[in-house]
């Protein structure tokens, strides 16, 4: 195990990270249907 | 341990997609997965957790749903939630250390998903879709502290039933893995009592820290593969998107059948592993991996193929054909179709054509003959064509010049209909043209279904047409098509509910019935909520419908498994049904000369967004709002 695996630093990182890769995505699905939508006039 | 990182990029995907489809977290498929894979449970746990944090954070921030929040609620049940996960995990650890997690955790899956699926089939092949009446029992404790909710309108509730319901669902959550709201959801609104908007809301909220809770925890524990839920996240985030776009297109009373075999082949899965771990079977393993994803990725492919060809179907071109179609066989039921073929002729001016289908033992003369006086007795005239071959197949290939097929349907069915399908059944499975099934000369009550906020103007254009041939009624009817799960028990939903939730604007639904009564048709709307097969059905009959008309939609692998809306529809309905085809605008095939505007702005009512309800705007609409309890 990662010495840092297991800490609170890591725990919050954990969250923190899911949380950004959500938000990115979120983003992307959000850009990629206004796309979609304006290829389709 | 390793595992493969385009096998979790699919797992991700498959329990998106199933997750989106059927209006589920998708926890309940990842964590037993995850551990088929190899993972130990208490890891396959955290991961999850992880996983549906990401994903109800994409959901929150791509529908903003979390404007019907409930916070006092939310915040309570946090407490109970945060006390309910941490037990659950501390379980977990408890039996990891005694090294009976995994086996403990397998059973508990194979009791709940056994379980849950079984009583599913028990319900679908008993054919009812009871709801809950005990919710006012519990909400009626009075045991000190209790408190007012405000913005569920809930005057007074025993505080510890609020927390009492946050602590059974985190205790689910941490020992599971799972985000727990299949069992909050309901039991805030039939035990608290909640408005079922508030309850999406809150529900959502709840998911998110619930399972942010948990991933800390978990992650404390180091018990938390970050790698695996990040590679899990963007496919469940896209395969959510596509499931939740496939409740659009693909409809049918047997998805709740297919969802509760989803979940009793999950169950089997599990077992397996079970017995691979207990009895040190090795095959079993690999069985039960083959069976978890074998059944998953079916279900996903099919879900995928039907979301894909519906969003085809719905950007063809017109078709340019024209003209009646009426289907002769001799019948009594086939002169009934002609009668009314007949009268659309001559009241619309069409040209009128007759098959007939040479069958063995048919005089084709006699059946040319008393089918022409019919029609001249309506006072049209007709061309006939004969043909040679199996009559669905010629009729299906004829109706491709036509605008309009009418066909006969008798009410009584031979062994060979109920297993095969009538000739009309398997016509409108793969119909080419809109298709009118006769069963009855009379119509003076035209129900048209909808399906709001996309709805296709040409069916609601072809209800109006066939309403002003015959001086019929008109009634529009939206039923709001719940996720599949939420179906299993029916949900209380009042207008303003189905407004929010689809954020649909009164003013568009009032130009829906506006276009009807410029033509002269008396309309008006209803709402239902439930399976739309169920709703529509008992609609037609409480209102007395003498015509349904619906669109031609839910085609592909999975329909033709289980057969689409409108296949149901005739099938079951008794009463005249019109299937608007994917490729028609109206009536017949070709745009309507409608007073309301004409062909011209057919592209702007296409395009009828419903978006941005005004409270204040509903209360002056005056619809009917029928509840299905």
């Amino acid at each position: 195990m990662n010495p840092v695996e297991g800490t609170w630093e890591y725990a919050i990182s954990v969250v923190v990270v899911i949380v950004l890769e959500a938000l990115l995505l979120a983003g992307m699905l959000e850009l990629s249907g206004r796309l979609l939508a304006a290829m389709r006039g | 341990m390793e595992i493969s990182a385009p096998l979790l990029v699919l797992l991700g995907f498959c329990a998106g997609v199933l997750a989106g489809f059927f209006g589920i977290g998708g926890g309940f498929l990842v964590t037993p997965a995850l551990n088929i894979l190899g993972m130990p449970v208490a890891y396959a746990i955290g991961t999850d957790l992880a996983h549906i944090m990401g994903n109800s954070v994409v959901a929150t921030a791509r529908h903003r749903k979390l404007g019907n929040l409930d916070l006092r609620l939310g915040m309570f049940m946090i407490a109970g939630t945060a006390a309910g996960v941490e037990a659950g995990k501390l379980m977990v650890l408890t039996l990891e250390a005694g090294g009976t997690a995994g086996s403990t955790v397998r059973s508990f899956y194979i009791l709940l998903l056994g379980g849950t699926s079984m009583y599913m089939l028990h319900e679908y092949l008993r054919g009812s879709t009871p709801g809950i009446g005990y919710g006012g029992h519990l909400r009626r404790l009075c045991i000190p502290p209790m408190v007012s909710l405000p913005a569920s309108g809930i005057p007074r509730v025993s505080l510890w039933l609020v927390l009492g319901l946050g602590f059974v669902t985190g205790m689910l959550s941490g020992f599971l893995g799972v985000g727990g709201g299949f069992i909050r959801m309901p039991a805030m609104i039939y035990l608290l009592g909640v408005p079922t908007t508030v309850a999406i809301g809150t529900d959502l909220f709840e998911i998110i820290f619930s399972s942010a809770i948990g991933t800390v925890l978990y992650a404390r524990e180091a018990r938390v593969e970050l790698l695996a839920a990040m590679l899990m996240l963007p496919g469940s985030a896209l395969g959510a998107h596509i499931g939740a776009l496939g409740t659009k297109h693909v409809r049918g009373v047997k998805i709740r059948f297919y969802f509760a075999l989803t979940m009793l082949l999950a169950a089997l899965s599990v077992a397996l592993k079970q017995a691979a771990v207990m009895l040190g079977y090795g095959y079993a393993e690999s069985l039960a991996l083959l069976l978890l994803f074998g059944s998953a990725g079916m279900m996903t492919l099919n879900i995928v193929i039907c979301t894909l060809r519906g969003v085809a179907g719905e950007h063809v071109s017109t078709s340019p054909a024209g003209g009646v179609l009426a289907a002769s066989g001799g019948s009594v039921h086939a002169m009934r179709a002609l009668r009314l073929a007949a009268r659309i002729a001559v009241r619309t001016g069409e040209r009128l054509t007759l098959l007939v289908v040479r069958e063995p033992g048919m005089e084709v003369e006699h059946v040319k003959r008393r089918s022409l006086e019919v029609v001249r007795a309506e006072g049209a005239d007709a061309e006939v064509v004969v043909r040679e071959g199996a009559p669905a197949a010629e009729i299906l290939q004829e109706s491709r010049r036509h605008g309009l097929l009418v066909l006969g349907s008798h009410g009584t069915r031979s062994i060979a209909e109920h297993l095969l399908g009538s000739n009309s059944e398997k016509v409108v499975a793969r119909m080419r043209t809109t298709t009118l099934v006769v069963r009855d000369e009379r119509i003076s009550r035209v129900l048209v279904c909808l399906r709001l906020p996309e709805h296709r103007p040409a069916v609601l254009r072809a209800g109006i047409e066939i309403a002003k041939i015959f001086g019929a009624e008109l009634r529009i009817i939206h039923v709001v098509p719940l996720p599949v799960l939420y179906r299993v028990k029916t949900l209380p939903l009042s207008l303003e509910d189905v407004l929010e939730i689809y954020h649909e604007r009164p003013s568009a639904m009032r130009r829906l019935l506006s276009e009807a009564e410029a033509e002269g048709v008396r309309a008006d709307f209803s709402f239902r909520q439930g399976i739309p097969e169920e709703e529509i059905l008992r609609e037609a009959e409480e209102w007395g419908a003498e015509l349904v008309v619906l669109g031609d939609s839910g085609w592909g692998m999975l329909s033709e498994l289980v057969g689409s809306l409108s296949e149901h529809i005739v099938k079951h309905a008794g009463i005249n049904v019109l299937v608007v085809h994917r490729r028609s605008e109206s009536l017949f095939g070709q745009p309507a000369e409608l007073k309301a505007g004409g062909a011209g702005d057919a592209h702007d009512r296409h395009n009828t967004s419903l978006h941005g309800v005004s409270n204040n705007e509903v209360s002056h609409l005056g619809y009917r709002a029928c509840h299905v309890q």
